[in-house]
């Protein structure tokens, strides 16, 4: 008997004839950590609540088929004992979390479900230390930082000692250090509370480690139902792990066991590696020209003495942990932040130009591109920007919609968009009025493989036309393979800026995966796409 | 030396605020309301918090002012005329008056502000969850949402002002409408997000039935203490306005007697020495 059990499951969202859940038959076992990947609006989180029983009793709907829980049908369980039994920790912390205190928060679902006075006391206490958050037990929730919430939101599910956990895209608005200690104290309960473990997410590497089973979805359904290992002999390399696609790119028949694995399989290897070519244009024209710049947030000083020039035609990163200053300096330059110093647009200052001139020079595009959405088409939303700025010429609309590779989508509602059309939307509405710079925060956050590969070569091609772009982003992968220069940053100053060998080479954070994998074999290895050739030795 | 009253029963904490706000809105007697003023003040001194007092003058000023202005130019009863112009008297009633009645508005803020000082808000969602709890998920939602809110609303604001809206024009008209795509895409984000917060109560078993209480509040001592003591000014309060020993009417047949009538007096003393409770009860509990 496996513990959860859902045969033959289909689903309908309340008034939609489109089925979102296919034919699902799936047995996941006791102690078991399932990882479910696939690409964005595959049906993932609709199977989470299917499981959870928010679907269909919260969503409505139509259901077919059945989930068991322990053998017993979820639909004749006690609602009180399914929320003992299955709980859920959510993408937005902001969004689960009730009340002030840490501690209150955690004790707040036992009191939902009715557990008995003197037991709560001794559960959220000792949930707390087994999270190690005591330390924070008493502080406001509002005070704690985005990787800290969302271990109390996973605090408040232990202490139901639940059966199951199920985490929908956890670590999906966490920057990669906080990611790490969700992903470490998920292990964690898997392996001494025994509990069983459904993951959903987009960032691969780090959960694949520690996932037993993966399941692909496509379209509501299943397409793989296997032991990790499994997906190195399919096709699926959108979901591999970095290290998984440098194996397939070197030709090995067998996936290595793990990273460290990999790395001693390279390092019995000879293989001749391309050195990177250096993409960066080096135009004598500078467009942003930034000296002892300073920001303060009332005593807090954000920005210290940043001195840094940008020319026409660069494709920069900007990297660096959280709180460093990266999004200040985003801002900055935007004029949305008032500072000491001098930043210069195109020659000007900053703090004299006004924001429409500046919106005329820089188009930005904010993490969320939920953003952008007012209007109910997408011709609409991008004619809102022109208008904005008196320009009459609508032919700019299509040629944007043309060049973003979304004229398909010129009348739809952009609210029923993919989160990958979203964004591209929000860079149309942005770049209709042909800005010099386009400044993007964190642009792959929430975004599947293929969205960011899509995100990626727009990015290049339209840098390649003379746009210059800059961006904030975590995600080190995709900041080495399309940045040609990195401005890397710790608490308000720069600490290193140059192209990948004077930033990425040799760095203990951040950096690639690749580039750990290989800095004892060769230095300057970053990408993939520079493997020519392996050779035994 | 700092007090901390958040481990006052919630219900006496609720009963305070309910009783010094009936007050408040039940009479115009200066010297009542400039006990209850006095005792705010002490409120905030004990516990810190001076900035409560600044950000309520700021509110207080400018409607004081609307308040005078609006009264000269209306009312020109009374008798101590203080100055006449385009033909019209300016008393010294209606300057008191329109003080009067603006100083009300101030002692609310006072007493609204006081909630987060004398309330345990966890203690007191957990109470009235057990109690009523569709109402407090209905009410915890919308005060979730609010701080949310304003986080957005500046976020969209630098978006929308990067897509050339003008958020800085002078006409009242213009400035209205530029809001307009702010607001559109807020409400959509609002809902949402109740949507979402709503969804993880329900996985959370909120509504599953009879809930606990994690640290259940009971009522100590000084609960009971202050809750007699608020008893007996109510109790006062009421045969004062009964007996209308509380009258204040400065335009008609003023005196002083009615002011400072030996009860007034009473209610006066009885409000000063909640203060005196609060210092003595919480007066080992520092924070």
């Amino acid at each position: 008997m496996a513990y959860i059990e859902l045969k033959n499951l289909d689903y309908w969202y309340a008034g939609e004839d489109k089925k979102v859940l296919s034919n699902i038959n799936l047995q996941i076992e006791k102690g078991e950590i399932l990882f479910i990947v696939g690409r964005s609006g595959s049906g993932k989180s609709t199977l989470a609540k299917a499981i959870t029983g928010a679907v269909p009793q919260f969503y409505g709907g139509k259901i077919r088929g059945q989930v068991l829980i322990k053998d017993i049908p979820l639909k004749d369980m006690d609602y009180r004992e399914r929320a003992k039994e299955i709980t859920m920790v959510f993408q937005d912390p902001e969004r689960q979390l009730m009340m002030n205190k840490v501690h209150r928060e955690v004790a707040f679902g036992l009191e939902s479900v009715g557990i008995e006075e003197e037991v709560i006391e001794r559960r959220v206490w000792e949930a707390m230390q087994f999270s190690n958050i005591l330390d924070i037990a008493e502080r406001d929730i509002s005070s704690l930082s985005g990787g800290q919430k969302q271990r109390v939101a996973i605090t408040s599910a232990i202490a139901y000692l639940p059966g199951c956990i199920i985490l929908d895209e956890p670590t999906s608005q966490l920057d990669p250090s906080a990611a790490e200690e969700v992903i470490a104290l998920i292990k964690k309960i898997n392996e001494e509370l025994g509990t069983t473990i459904i993951v959903i997410e987009q960032r691969i590497d780090k959960w694949f480690d520690i996932a037993d089973r993966m399941i692909i979805m496509e379209a509501g359904a299943i397409k793989f139902n296997g032991r990790k290992e499994e997906i190195y002999v399919e096709n699926y390399e959108s979901f591999y792990p970095e290290y998984f696609k440098l194996a397939k790119r070197l030709g090995y028949k067998e996936p290595p066991r793990s990273f460290k694995h990999m790395r001693s399989l390279i390092n019995s290897e000879k293989i001749a590696i391309e050195s990177l070519k250096n993409t960066n244009k080096k135009e004598e024209v500078e467009c942003i020209n930034i000296k002892k710049l300073k920001v303060n947030y009332g005593s807090l000083q954000a920005l210290k003495n940043i001195s840094i020039n940008i020319r026409e035609g660069e494709l920069l990163g900007i990297i660096g942990s959280n709180g460093a200053g990266k999004s200040t300096l985003l801002k900055s330059i935007m004029g949305l932040f008032s500072y000491e110093g001098s930043i210069k647009l195109f020659g000007k200052e900053v703090k004299k130009l006004k924001l429409k001139e500046i919106s005329m020079l820089i188009g930005y595009v904010s993490q969320n591109p939920n953003d952008y959405i007012t209007k109910d088409t997408v011709y609409d939303e991008i004619k809102f920007t022109l208008d904005n700025h008196k320009i009459k010429d609508y032919a700019l609309i299509d040629q944007v919609l043309l060049k973003l590779g979304i004229e398909h989508l010129r009348n739809k509602n952009p609210r029923d968009l993919s989160g990958g059309e979203k964004q591209r939307v929000a860079i149309a509405s942005v770049l209709v009025t042909k800005p010099k710079i386009l400044m993007l925060d964190e642009p792959t956050r929430g975004l599947d493989y293929e969205a960011k590969v899509k995100l990626g070569k727009l990015l290049k091609e339209l840098n390649k036309e003379g746009t210059t772009i800059i961006m904030v982003t975590h995600d080190m992968e995709f900041a080495s393979k399309f940045c040609s220069r990195f401005i890397l940053m710790f608490n308000g100053s720069i600490a290193a800026s140059g192209d990948h060998h004077q930033v990425l080479d040799g760095g203990i954070y951040f950096t690639t995966s690749l580039n750990k994998l290989f800095r004892d074999k060769q230095k300057d290895v970053f990408n993939i796409s520079q493997f020519v050739e392996r050779d035994a030795l | 030396m700092l007090y901390n009253f958040k481990d006052m029963h919630v219900v006496t904490a609720l009963l305070l605020i309910v009783l010094m706000t009936f007050i408040v809105f039940s009479t115009d007697n200066p010297l009542i309301l400039l006990s209850i003023f006095i005792f705010c003040q002490a409120i905030f001194m004990m516990t810190g918090s001076r900035e409560k007092i600044k950000k309520g003058l700021v509110y207080f000023i400018p409607f004081a002012a609307v308040s005078i202005i609006i009264n000269f130019l209306f009312v020109d009863e009374g008798s101590t005329i203080l100055f006449i112009a385009f033909g019209k008297n300016f008393t010294l009633e209606a300057l008191i008056y329109a003080l009067i009645f603006s100083s009300k508005l101030l002692l609310i803020i006072y007493i609204f502000s006081m909630i987060e000082l004398l309330l345990n808000n966890d203690g007191a969602v957990s109470y009235f969850s057990s109690i009523m709890p569709k109402s407090t998920l209905l009410l915890t939602i919308s005060f979730k949402l609010f701080p949310n809110l304003k986080r957005r609303i500046n976020t969209l604001r630098e978006v929308y002002s990067l897509r050339g809206v003008d958020f800085e024009s002078k006409s009242i008209k213009e400035k209205a409408k530029s809001y307009t795509p702010i607001l559109a895409n807020l409400l959509g984000t609002s809902m949402e997000e109740a949507f979402d917060i709503g969804e993880s109560a329900y996985v959370r078993g909120f509504l599953s039935g009879k809930r606990s209480v994690y640290q259940r509040q009971k009522a100590s001592k000084k609960d009971i203490i202050l809750s007699l003591h608020m008893f007996i000014i109510l109790i006062l309060f009421i045969f004062l306005k009964f007996k209308k020993l509380d009258t204040f009417d400065i335009y008609n047949n003023f005196r002083w007697q009615v002011l400072l009538n030996y009860y007034v007096l009473l209610m006066s003393i009885a409000i000063l020495t909640l203060i005196l409770s609060f210092y003595l009860n919480w007066r080992n509990k520092e924070s």
